[in-house]
């Protein structure tokens, strides 16, 4: 697809999508657009960020800044909407954050669009550790969960041409002076302060990049992420608390040892891309050492572990469009994508789309993203599979990641 | 446009004994009533409550109602048997920072080891009281034709006729 400067003649606006869904939330489908285009802040709206109030400085594996422009936004009905890092080469505008009447609202060619609202700092944010590292470069913080990047590098992007094509987490880490590896010590001691604060957190959370060594292979991460959990797991006895790992797909034997031995409730291994070649193309690292028929397996796997509902598997939605070696049209990506969605529903794996947010950076920061209708299209798909198949939503609820349209969807 | 409750109705959902009804339909236009104790006015006029259950009708039918810009009814019997009807929408779904965590405290002081989904707040658009002597007497003044035949027919009359016949 190549990026053209008269898009908005060439596709649906915001209303027109929103009219065309009447079935849609309209709020789901603002911060899908959001996400996919961008934002930038007035003067004014930068003015009514309070940093010892609202959370601006932010460390994870993709995206890294101190200033004081806030992290993300929350919508009135709950809604997270990530803004998080800078676009690439060939964006749409992105919207504008302003003050009109007094509220903070999302405009779009100087027409207000939604009220918005900066998120808030937790308590921790501003402590250090006994180390005397900042706990908020240490665990990140969303309205309502805890992020833990403790791999802030990935081994794929250690060899040529292996990493993730739409991946910004070499760009990033190279960008920082920052540690690839969180100590342990620090992030179990940030999670039990940030766990003191009543009403704050709905989940703890863990990604990072891979880890190739050990034993067997990907044996360092299982062990880095268990020597964490099971640290973590002590302020609850033990027991199994919301919690999810988003990891390179493990083994089943490397699995029952994080579920048998910590409090992980749940688990994700990003696909990425719901298709055999394109997952070659894009994911060449995980594809060469992995492989897409090898990850699924790993899923089915994951199911008999962790049980049904507590396993997914997301996706970088949009990037099964990327050209050259993408789907040519909107409708036959759908088609396919769905199709396979459907295939992983069948087995108890849920499907959930990440907006492809073409960040600097990434291989892919000259690509295009798809239209906003493909975006709600793709979402109301994956929610239709998801009920279908009595897959529960609740361990990648809106709550919780908060970066997923199509879990959005299933509140009601 | 948003209207400020009568001082009637602020008493009514001040008085903890006054019972306390929010109703909505869920996405695909299935009715729901739920008892709310926690309803109660905000400093801005608006109405808000304490949803407790993330799953429950209630809670869809109120994100129903923020989504699809669907209206809520919100019934009040008082202790004296007055009761009226609010109707409003669902305008903010409170569900982190200060002002929840505020909730999410007092909620678990006076109920215990329970969660806090969301706190809700409703945007009253329209107020009416019902209770149902007022209501008859507006009714038959509003709609004269609205009422049975033998209610208004003079029995004396009647009575005569029967002499006749």
């Amino acid at each position: 697809m190549v990026f053209d400067r008269n898009w908005r003649e060439k596709e649906l606006s915001l209303f027109q999508v929103i009219e065309k869904y009447p079935d849609v939330s309209p709020f789901v489908i603002i911060k899908t657009d959001v996400q996919r285009r961008g934002v930038a802040y007035s003067e004014s709206a930068l003015r009514r960020v309070d940093p010892k109030r609202h959370i601006t400085q932010i460390r994870s594996d993709y995206f890294d800044k101190e200033d004081l422009s806030p992290v993300s936004l929350l919508m009135r009905d709950g809604t997270t909407i990530f803004c998080e890092g800078a676009l690439g080469d060939a964006p749409r505008e992105p919207y504008l954050v302003d003050v009109v009447d007094g509220k903070i609202m999302l405009t779009d060619e100087g027409k207000a669009v939604e009220e918005v609202f900066y998120w808030e700092k937790p308590d921790y944010y501003d402590k250090r550790t006994s180390n005397g590292t900042p706990m908020w470069q240490v665990v990140s913080a969303r309205p309502q969960r805890l992020t833990i990047h403790p791999n802030q590098f990935c081994d794929f992007w250690k060899d040529p041409k292996q990493g993730c094509k739409f991946c910004v987490m070499a760009a990033t880490y190279h960008s920082v002076q920052k540690p690839a590896m969180l100590a342990v010590s620090d992030i179990v001691e940030t999670v039990g302060e940030a766990v003191k604060e009543p009403g704050r957190n709905v989940c703890i959370f863990l990604t990072g990049g891979t880890l190739k060594g050990g034993i067997n292979f990907l044996d360092d991460e299982v062990d880095f992420y268990q020597e964490i959990l099971e640290g973590i797991s002590r302020y609850f006895d033990g027991k199994k608390f919301p919690s999810q790992l988003i990891s390179t797909a493990f083994s089943q034997e490397q699995l029952r040892r994080l579920y048998d031995n910590t409090g992980l409730a749940s688990y994700t291994a990003d696909i990425e891309v719901l298709d055999k070649e394109l997952f070659k193309w894009i994911c060449p690292g995980k594809a060469k050492e992995i492989g897409y028929e090898g990850w699924k397996e790993r899923l089915f796997r994951a199911v008999e572990v962790f049980g049904p509902g507590n396993v997914n598997t997301g996706v970088v939605s949009g990037v099964e469009l990327a050209q050259p070696h993408g789907f040519k049209t909107e409708n036959e990506a759908l088609a396919s994508s769905l199709a396979e969605a459907e295939t992983l529903a069948s087995h108890g794996i849920a499907v959930v789309g990440c907006v492809w947010r073409i960040l600097k950076g990434s291989i892919f920061s000259r690509q295009v993203a798809p239209t906003l209708e493909y975006y709600v299209r793709f979402a109301q798909g994956l929610d239709r599979i998801r009920r279908k198949y009595g897959i529960s939503v609740d361990m990648d609820n809106y709550r919780r990641c908060g970066n997923h349209p199509d879990t959005d969807l299933g509140r009601i | 446009m948003g209207v400020k409750l009568s001082a009637e109705i602020q008493t009514a959902l001040s008085d903890p004994k006054t019972v306390k009804i929010v109703a909505g339909v869920d996405a695909q236009g299935g009715p729901h009533a739920a008892f709310k104790d926690s309803l109660r006015l905000r400093k801005d006029g608006n109405l808000e409550y304490d949803e407790i259950i993330e799953s429950s009708d209630a809670n869809k039918s109120m994100v129903a109602s923020i989504w699809f810009d669907r209206t809520v009814a919100v019934v009040l019997l008082t202790k004296d048997h007055r009761s009226f009807l609010i109707k409003g929408k669902a305008v903010r779904a409170i569900i982190s920072g200060q002002e929840f965590r505020e909730r999410y405290t007092a909620v678990r002081e006076k109920l215990g080891d329970v969660d806090l989904s969301t706190v809700w707040v409703i945007e009253p658009f329209f107020e009416r009281e019902d209770t149902l002597e007022k209501r008859r007497i507006e009714e038959e003044k509003a709609h004269p034709l609205l009422r049975h035949v033998d209610r208004l027919v003079q029995v004396d009359r009647l009575a005569q006729q029967d002499k006749i016949s």
